[in-house]
């Protein structure tokens, strides 16, 4: 009896420290709250367990006997809960064990919903730790995840982690990226822990420790490790909101894998706490006297320009805005004709078109290179600068078109993919439009919602309704909607509001 | 910057680099005569390995010459429609560079530079786990 009531207090003690941890979230609205609550039907189980140990103390299991089961169901369920997850995640994984990591987190009864996504997540992740990159285990997962229905958060993480250990970077960054679009009931807090943590580090690794900080801003809930990483990147930065050494340092204990972290962690460390950024050295566009023409000018501004790390509009403009002055009036023309007569050439006009087109094909590529939107609103852009605007925004509006296009065709003749390749497709169309509206402001994102409302929205249907892919379906009303608010379209966004009310 | 992209702005730049007046070291008003003569001489230059034939000055930097670039920048010049776009690009002005200041020079371009400490962090995600360093 002493047992009983020991185990029971233990249980009740247990459970409320169980409550205490996944209570213990800021009070402002998530954008990830935990998916299930699990709290009541964990206590049963916690509450049946101690009762069970306690029936322990009074003698041997017996099949036969009814408190003897009632000891073992609790158990086996606790044991499932939290005893094989860990072991699938945490030494199986860590081994590069690929499909062992996978088989014992199927078993694990830890997220019902999505037992195999999490599978494949303990999976892919073991395929990274492996010494060289093993093809076969890879596409053991990747068989899997292309052949799994109801795709959850689980799914895509572990197709992102493959993409990665591929060395697909850009195609694992799009899917990752992409977790952030599902409705928290249809993703695992690990999966975004998991997700985060990628694009924190690979982020770090190419140095846009901006990039970093964003992804604190874009998510509450973005892991140990991320948070570590977000932390050093605004000591890194000195930002005004910089955590001091000693904080910094409790952020690093309590973050995994510290011994490999420490590197970061010290350098952030070098910084004096209230430090100022060194700033880059001021890079400007060179003097060019007139002496020599417009033309001369013209080009010495051009192929300093093309030097330039990071131009801004201003550069460009300025430089576009001397090629206008070199073609003002007939004067470069008359040039032309006078040398193609001591030459012999015939057709000057056509040398001068070539080279237009040269100057704008540069301007151009330069403006989608550094995504420099030109805002034609604040600056009186010329001839050249509008040329090469007007091709980098017909060119944006172009690719997200087909990429709309080829989604909504397919979804009107039926035509399926599997669920990760339907999610990979959105995940392209979603990052094309993106960047349009970084490079083709308002007027664009108008154009190019009207297209993709229609389209996408023929997808999310049908993959809702025929094809019971609902988490995903409802990650892509979920961006219709939001993009209908953003662009203020009443009709779609009472239409969405509705879809998306439906639920995963 | 994607690598297309690089490849776009290198290429803009390569249009000077190896535009033909600079490869042959010719003034944008010489004569067919003046051209062919100064192929010939660096022709027999770079035959004779001679190290002063095998880089030419550019407003876009210093570019390597070989005989096949002198052969493609030669034809260019030959053909008069092809010409005339060659002197276009070749009409490029010199930037003006502020006079050095004389007190500046305290030797410090010399001194090692610290990395700046938002530099990459390469072994970001072996770190975490995630591939191989």
């Amino acid at each position: 009896m002493n047992a009983a009531f020991m185990g029971l207090l233990a249980a009740v003690l247990f459970t409320k420290v169980v409550i205490a941890l996944f209570s213990a979230r800021p009070k402002k609205q998530s954008k990830h709250p935990r998916p299930t609550d699990y709290r009541l039907f964990l206590i049963i189980v916690l509450l049946l367990l101690a009762g069970g140990l306690a029936r322990l103390e009074e003698g041997p299991f017996r099949l036969n006997d009814v408190r003897s089961m009632a000891t073992a169901v609790p158990l086996a369920m606790f044991i499932g809960m939290f005893v094989v997850w860990p072991l699938a995640r945490h030494v199986f994984a860590p081994l590069g064990m690929v499909r062992t990591a996978y088989y014992v987190g199927y078993a694990s009864w830890a997220s019902p919903e999505d037992r195999i996504g999490r599978a494949l997540m303990a999976g892919a992740i073991a395929l990274h730790r492996k010494s060289q990159f093993d093809a076969e285990s890879a596409s053991f997962l990747e068989e899997r995840i292309t052949s799994q229905k109801g795709l959850r958060g689980g799914g895509i993480v572990a197709a992102a982690a493959s993409a990665a250990a591929r060395g697909d970077r850009e195609g694992a960054r799009a899917l990752f990226l992409s977790i952030g679009q599902l409705d928290p009931r249809a993703t695992t807090r690990e999966a975004i822990h998991i997700a985060y943590e990628w694009l924190a580090a690979d982020a770090a690794g190419r140095g846009a420790w901006q990039e970093v900080i964003d992804l604190g801003i874009s998510s509450s809930h973005v892991g140990r490790s991320a948070w570590l990483l977000i932390q050093v990147a605004k000591r890194l930065l000195c930002k005004p909101d910089a955590p001091t050494r000693n904080a910094l340092l409790l952020h690093w204990l309590f973050a995994p894998r510290r011994r490999h972290t420490f590197a970061i962690v010290e350098r952030a460390l070098s910084i004096e706490d209230n430090a100022s950024m060194i700033e880059d050295e001021e890079e400007n566009l060179p003097t060019v006297s007139d002496s020599e023409g417009p033309l001369a000018k013209a080009l010495a501004l051009h192929v300093a320009l093309l030097s330039m790390k990071k131009p801004t509009a201003v550069d460009i403009v300025y430089t576009a805005r001397s090629f206008d002055i070199a073609f003002e009036g007939d004067a470069l023309l008359s040039l032309l004709q006078k040398r193609a007569e001591v030459i012999g050439a015939s057709r000057p006009d056509d040398a001068l078109r070539r080279f237009r087109d040269d100057v704008e094909d540069s301007l151009f590529h330069l403006l989608k290179a550094h995504s420099i939107a030109l805002d034609d609103t604040k600056m009186d852009l010329g001839e050249f600068a509008s040329a090469a605007q007007r091709r980098l925004r017909d060119e944006t509006l172009a690719v997200i078109e087909a990429l709309s296009d080829a989604v909504g065709n397919r979804a009107r003749e039926k035509r399926a993919l599997s669920a990760i390749d339907e999610w990979r497709e959105f995940a392209a169309l979603k990052m094309a439009y993106e960047r349009g509206m970084r490079l083709g402001g308002p007027e664009l994102r108008y154009l190019a919602f009207t297209k993709v409302h229609t389209d996408l929205s023929a997808l999310a249907v049908w993959l809702f309704n025929e094809r019971g892919e609902r988490p995903i379906a409802n990650a892509m009303l979920r961006f219709l909607l939001s993009e209908a608010q953003a662009v203020g379209d009443a009709e779609a966004i009472e239409l969405q509001t509705k879809n998306v009310a439906i639920g995963v | 910057m994607d690598s297309e992209q690089q490849s776009a702005t290198l290429s803009a730049l390569a249009r000077v680099r190896e535009n033909a007046f600079f490869v042959l070291e010719l003034d944008i008003a010489c004569s067919r005569m003046e051209m062919e003569r100064q192929a010939q001489k660096l022709l027999a230059m770079l035959e004779l390995g001679l190290s002063s034939a095998t880089t030419y000055s550019t407003p876009v930097g210093t570019g390597i010459r070989d005989a096949d670039k002198v052969r493609l920048a030669s034809a260019r010049l030959r053909d008069p429609e092809k010409r005339l776009e060659e002197e276009l690009w070749a009409r490029i002005a010199k930037a003006e560079k502020p006079p050095p200041d004389p007190d500046a020079d305290l030797g410090l371009e010399d001194l090692p530079k610290k990395p700046r400490p938002d530099a990459p962090w390469p072994n970001a995600l072996p770190a975490f786990g995630w591939g191989r360093k």
